[in-house]
C-alpha cells in the first residue's frame, strides 16, 4: 500500500475521512499540505503595499492554523502525520510530491480552481506517483 | 502503443461555460478588491475576494463566502528569551528534549520534565514536526503546564529529524501549552509556522549567533521600509525621467546632414521640432518598456500594450501604420512554428531522439555533456530555443540526480549551447525570424552566413565548458542506470513518432527551399516561408482531428505573441519617427572614426558591423535580447537603406550580437529565464548573478570574437 500520502488539504469532511481511511488501512504517513497560489490573487499582487501584505499574512496564518488543527485530528485518530505549506500552484505539486517521496497524492478538484479547473497536460505525464482527484463538494 | 497526446484534461464544455460566468464575476470582484487595496481602504474583511481561488487551502463549501480568520496572536507574549537555549552537541531528539524540559522546569513553565520529554518524543514518532529548511516545531499539551510558552533552541550540530525535505534540523521552536487551551495553542503554533516560513525571518533565526538572538529574530522580524518595498518602482520612475531628460537634451543635437547618404528628403523632416517631440516620446516609451519588463516581468505584456497605446493616443503613429509595424508575417510564422514544435513535443520526438543518443554514451560524463550540448545547438537552431532547453535540461536533471552531481554545470553549458545554436537558422529564435523578414533574408542566406559562424562558436563554447567544468566531467565514469531514460520512451506511440519525425524533416527541407520556391512561383519574399508553416499546421490539425483544437488553443503561446506584436510595433516606431536614422548616423560616425580617415567604404561597413555586434551583444546581456534586437532592426534597416556598401553584413552582426550576447547574464534570453525557472524548482535555490556572469562573460566574449573575425573577413563578400 501507500507509505506516504501527500494530501493537499481542503476543508471537506468527506475528503478528510477518506484520507484517514486510506491511511489507516495502509498504515500510511500523511503529509498534510497546502500551497499558497500567490499569482492568482489580485490583492496579493499588490504585495509591497501594506494591504497586500496583510491579506497574504492572514491567509498563511489561517492555512497553518487549519493544518495544525487537522494534524491534531489525525494524530488523535492514531494516524502518522506531518504538516507543510509552501508558496506555489498546482504545477508545483509535482515537485512537492517528488521531493517528499510521496506514494500517493490526494487532491480535491476544488483545489484546481486557481487554474480554472484545468490540469496542465505535462502535469499528469510527469507525476512521480498516482494521484487521486476527488470531486468537490 | 498508448496515445501520448493529449493528456487527460479535467474540463468539459459545460464547465467551461460556468467557468466563464464565474470568471467574469471573479474579474469584477477582483477588480473592486484591487482598487480598494490600491486605495488602501476597506473594512478589513476583504469580502470581495473569491476565497475559492486563494490557493491550496480551498473552502469548497463556502463559495464566495469569507472564511473565518485564524486568530492573530502577538508572539512576544509567548516566545520568551529566558527560555531560549543553545545545545552545542546532542545525539538524539530525546537528549535535546531533556535539555529543553530542564530549562522549562527551571523557569516554572512545567513541573514534570519526564512527562514533557515523553510527550514530545511520542509526537515525533507520530510524524516528524520538521517543517523543512532546517527547522522543526515540536509541540505538546501537558496537564501541568502553566501557560502557553515557546522556547527557541539552537543546535550546534544539525540533527536528522526525518523532516519532509530530509534536511537536518538546526533550529527548534518548542511550543508547550496547558491541556484544554487548544484555542490559544493552535494560533501560536500557526503564527510561528507562518513566521518561520518567511525566508528572511528563517534565515535571520538560523544565522543568529545564539538562541536568544534567534528568539529576537522570530519575535521582531526584520521589516522593510516603504522605500525598500517599492524600490523597483522608484528605480523605474527615476530611469524613465532620466531617459526622457537625456533624449530631450541629446536628440536636438543629433542633426541628420542634408548631404551624403542622408540626403533623401524623408530624412530632412527628422530635424524639425514636431518630429523631435515624437522622437523623445518614442525612445522614452520604448526604453521604459524594456526596463519595465525587466523589473516587472509578470506585467511585461501589459507594459508593452500601454506603451503602444500611448504612442497611438499621442498621435505619433496611426492605426494602419501600427498594424503594419506589428510584422504579421513574422508573427504568423512564429505562431505556426509554435504549433509544430508543441505537436512534436507532445508526440515525444525531441525527448526520444535525445534519450536514445544519451543511452549510447554509456556513462562517459564529458561525452554525455557534449551530446546534450550538441542537441541543444541543433534543437535551438531547428526547433525553438525554449523547447531545446526544456528537453535537454530535463534529461540533464535526471542524469544529475542519479549521479548525484551538481546541476549548475549542465544548466550553464546547455543554455550557452542553446543560445549559440539558435543563430544557426532562422527557425530557432524569434530574433532570427524577425531579422529574416526585416532584412529579406532567406534560409539559404542563413546557411551561408550564420550556420558556419554559429557552428564554430558552438564548438568553442563546448570546449570552454568542458575546460571550466573539467573536474566534474573528466576522470570518472557514471554508474548510470539508463533504463530510467528508456522507460521514458517505452510508452511512446511509434507510428505517431515516425509521422512526427518525417513531418519535421519535410518542414525543415521545405523551409530551407523557400527562397527558390518564391523565385519559381514569382512570389514576394517570405511568402512561401509563412505558407509552408501554415500548411504544416493545417496538416497537423487535420491529422489530430478533435485534438487539433486543443493544439491551437494551448500550443500557441498567445501571451508571448501579444508581447511580440506590441514590441515590434513599438520598435518600428523608432524607425518611423527618425530615432533609428539618428542612431544609425551616430553609429556611422563612430564607425568612420574607428576605421580611420580615408578608409575604404567597406572598412567603414566592417567597423559599423563590429559596433552593431558588440553593442547588441552587451545590451542583450543586460536586457532580454529580443527588445534589443527589435530596437536595432530599424537602425540596421536604415543603414542598409542609406546605401552603405556591403551593408547586409550588419544583419548578421545583429543576429550574432543578439543570440551570443544573450549568454552574458541569466536575463539575456528567454531560454535562460526558462532554464533558471526549472533549475530553481529542482534545486530549491537560485543562480547568483555573479555565478552566471563569470562564465557567461567568457562564453559571450569568445563567441563574439569568433563572429567579429568572421564578419571582418567576409565583409566584402556581403551584398
Amino acid at each position: 500500500m501507500f507509505k506516504k500520502i501527500l494530501y493537499i488539504v481542503s476543508e471537506s469532511q468527506e475528503e478528510k475521512h477518506l484520507v484517514m481511511d486510506i491511511a489507516r488501512s495502509g498504515e500510511s504517513m500523511v503529509l498534510l499540505s497546502a500551497l499558497f497560489a500567490i499569482g492568482c490573487d489580485p490583492t496579493v499582487r499588490t504585495e509591497g503595499r501594506t494591504r497586500g501584505r496583510v491579506v497574504r499574512e492572514d491567509r498563511e496564518r489561517k492555512c497553518w492554523h487549519d493544518l495544525y488543527r487537522l494534524e491534531e485530528e489525525f494524530k488523535t485518530a492514531g494516524i502518522k502525520s506531518s504538516v507543510m505549506a509552501r508558496e506555489g500552484g498546482v504545477d508545483d505539486i509535482h515537485a512537492f510530491a517528488h521531493n517528499t517521496g510521496s506514494d500517493l497524492i490526494v487532491l480535491s478538484a476544488a483545489s484546481l480552481a486557481a487554474s480554472n479547473f484545468r490540469l496542465p497536460e505535462e502535469f499528469l505525464a510527469g507525476l512521480p506517483c498516482p494521484i487521486l482527484i476527488l470531486p468537490s463538494a | 502503443m498508448g496515445q501520448t497526446y493529449p493528456k487527460p484534461d479535467i474540463e468539459s464544455h459545460e464547465d467551461t461555460k460556468q467557468d466563464e460566468t464565474e470568471h467574469r464575476s471573479f474579474a469584477l470582484t477582483s477588480f473592486v478588491t484591487f482598487v480598494l487595496s490600491w486605495l488602501n481602504v476597506g473594512s478589513g474583511t476583504y469580502c470581495s475576494v473569491d476565497w475559492r481561488r486563494l490557493g491550496g487551502m480551498i473552502l469548497p463549501q463556502c463559495r464566495g463566502a469569507v472564511p473565518p480568520q485564524a486568530p492573530m496572536v502577538k508572539l512576544s507574549q509567548f516566545v520568551r528569551s529566558d527560555l531560549a537555549c543553545d545545545v552545542p552537541r546532542a545525539s538524539s531528539q530525546a537528549e535535546v528534549f531533556g535539555l529543553v524540559a530542564a530549562r522549562l522546569a527551571e523557569k516554572g513553565v512545567i513541573q514534570d520534565r519526564a512527562e514533557l520529554v515523553r510527550e514530545l518524543v511520542r509526537r515525533e514518532t507520530q510524524g516528524s514536526t520538521g517543517v523543512g529548511h532546517g527547522v522543526a516545531l515540536p509541540h505538546a499539551m501537558l496537564a501541568d503546564a502553566t501557560q502557553v510558552s515557546v522556547a527557541v533552541v539552537r543546535l550546534g550540530t544539525a540533527l536528522d529529524w526525518e523532516a519532509i525535505d530530509h534536511e537536518p534540523v538546526k533550529l527548534l521552536v518548542v511550543i508547550v501549552a496547558p491541556s484544554g487551551q487548544r484555542d490559544e495553542y493552535l494560533p501560536v503554533l500557526a503564527e510561528i509556522a507562518r513566521s518561520l516560513n518567511q525566508p528572511e525571518v528563517r534565515e535571520a533565526a538560523l544565522k543568529a549567533k545564539d538562541a536568544r538572538h534567534a528568539t529576537q529574530a522570530i519575535v521582531h522580524p526584520p521589516h522593510e521600509s516603504l522605500f525598500m518595498r517599492n524600490r523597483r518602482l522608484v528605480f523605474f520612475i527615476c530611469a524613465v525621467a532620466l531617459i526622457y531628460t537625456t533624449a530631450h537634451l541629446l536628440l536636438p543635437r543629433i542633426r541628420l546632414p542634408a548631404d551624403g547618404i542622408y540626403a533623401a528628403p524623408e530624412y530632412a523632416k527628422f530635424n524639425e521640432p514636431h518630429w523631435l517631440f515624437n522622437q523623445e516620446l518614442t525612445i522614452t516609451l520604448f526604453l521604459a518598456m524594456v526596463i519595465g519588463s525587466l523589473l516587472f516581468w509578470r506585467y511585461h505584456v501589459a507594459i508593452a500594450a500601454v506603451s503602444l497605446g500611448t504612442l497611438l493616443i499621442a498621435g505619433v503613429m496611426d492605426l494602419e501604420t501600427t498594424v503594419r509595424f506589428m510584422s504579421m508575417p513574422t508573427i504568423l510564422f512564429i505562431m505556426s512554428m509554435m504549433v509544430v514544435v508543441r505537436w512534436l513535443q507532445n508526440i515525444g520526438v525531441f525527448r526520444f531522439v535525445v534519450a536514445k543518443a544519451i543511452e549510447r554514451v554509456r556513462g562517459v560524463p564529458w561525452l554525455l555533456l557534449l551530446t546534450l550540448m550538441a542537441f541543444s545547438v541543433l534543437l535551438g537552431g531547428l526547433a525553438d530555443e525554449v523547447s531545446a532547453i526544456l528537453v535537454t535540461f530535463g534529461l540533464a536533471q535526471e542524469v544529475a540526480k542519479r549521479t548525484k552531481t551538481p546541476l549548475i554545470p549542465y544548466l550553464l553549458s546547455l543554455v550557452f549551447a542553446t543560445n549559440v545554436g539558435s543563430a544557426i537558422t532562422l527557425v530557432g529564435n524569434p530574433i532570427g525570424v524577425y531579422i529574416a523578414f526585416a532584412g529579406g533574408l532567406s534560409f539559404e542566406d542563413f546557411l551561408r552566413w550564420a550556420t558556419p559562424v554559429s557552428a564554430i562558436a558552438a564548438v568553442i563554447t563546448a570546449g570552454i565548458c568542458l575546460l571550466l567544468y573539467r573536474k566534474q566531467f573528466f576522470g570518472k565514469r557514471y554508474d548510470l542506470d539508463l533504463r530510467v531514460l528508456e522507460r521514458s520512451t517505452e510508452n511512446m506511440d511509434f507510428a505517431r513518432l515516425r509521422t512526427g519525425i518525417i513531418t519535421f524533416f519535410i518542414t525543415v527541407v521545405l523551409i530551407a527551399l523557400h527562397r527558390r520556391l518564391e523565385i519559381m512561383l514569382h512570389l514576394h519574399e517570405g511568402t512561401v516561408l509563412v505558407a509552408i508553416a501554415l500548411m504544416v499546421v493545417g496538416f497537423i490539425v487535420f491529422s489530430e482531428q478533435d485534438k487539433g483544437r486543443l493544439l491551437i488553443e494551448r500550443g500557441i503561446d498567445w501571451w508571448t505573441l501579444v508581447f511580440l506584436m506590441c514590441l515590434f510595433a513599438n520598435a518600428a516606431c523608432l524607425e518611423y519617427t527618425g530615432v533609428a536614422a539618428k542612431t544609425g548616423h551616430v553609429i556611422l560616425g563612430l564607425a568612420q572614426q574607428l576605421a580611420g580617415a580615408g578608409a575604404a567604404p567597406s572598412a567603414v561597413t566592417g567597423a559599423a558591423a563590429v559596433l552593431v555586434l558588440w553593442l547588441s551583444g552587451l545590451s542583450s546581456g543586460f536586457a532580454d535580447n529580443l527588445p534589443v534586437v527589435a530596437a536595432l532592426v530599424p537602425v540596421v534597416k536604415d543603414l542598409v537603406r542609406s546605401g552603405l556598401p556591403h551593408a547586409s553584413v550588419l544583419w548578421w552582426a545583429l543576429l550574432f550580437g543578439g543570440c551570443f550576447g544573450g549568454n552574458l547574464t541569466a536575463i539575456g534570453s528567454t531560454a535562460n529565464l526558462v532554464a533558471v525557472g526549472v533549475y530553481e524548482k529542482a534545486a530549491g535555490k537560485s543562480v547568483g548573478f555573479w555565478q552566471w556572469l563569470k562564465y557567461g562573460a567568457i562564453i559571450m566574449g569568445a563567441s563574439l570574437a569568433v563572429a567579429t573575425a568572421a564578419l571582418l573577413l567576409q565583409v566584402k563578400l556581403a551584398p
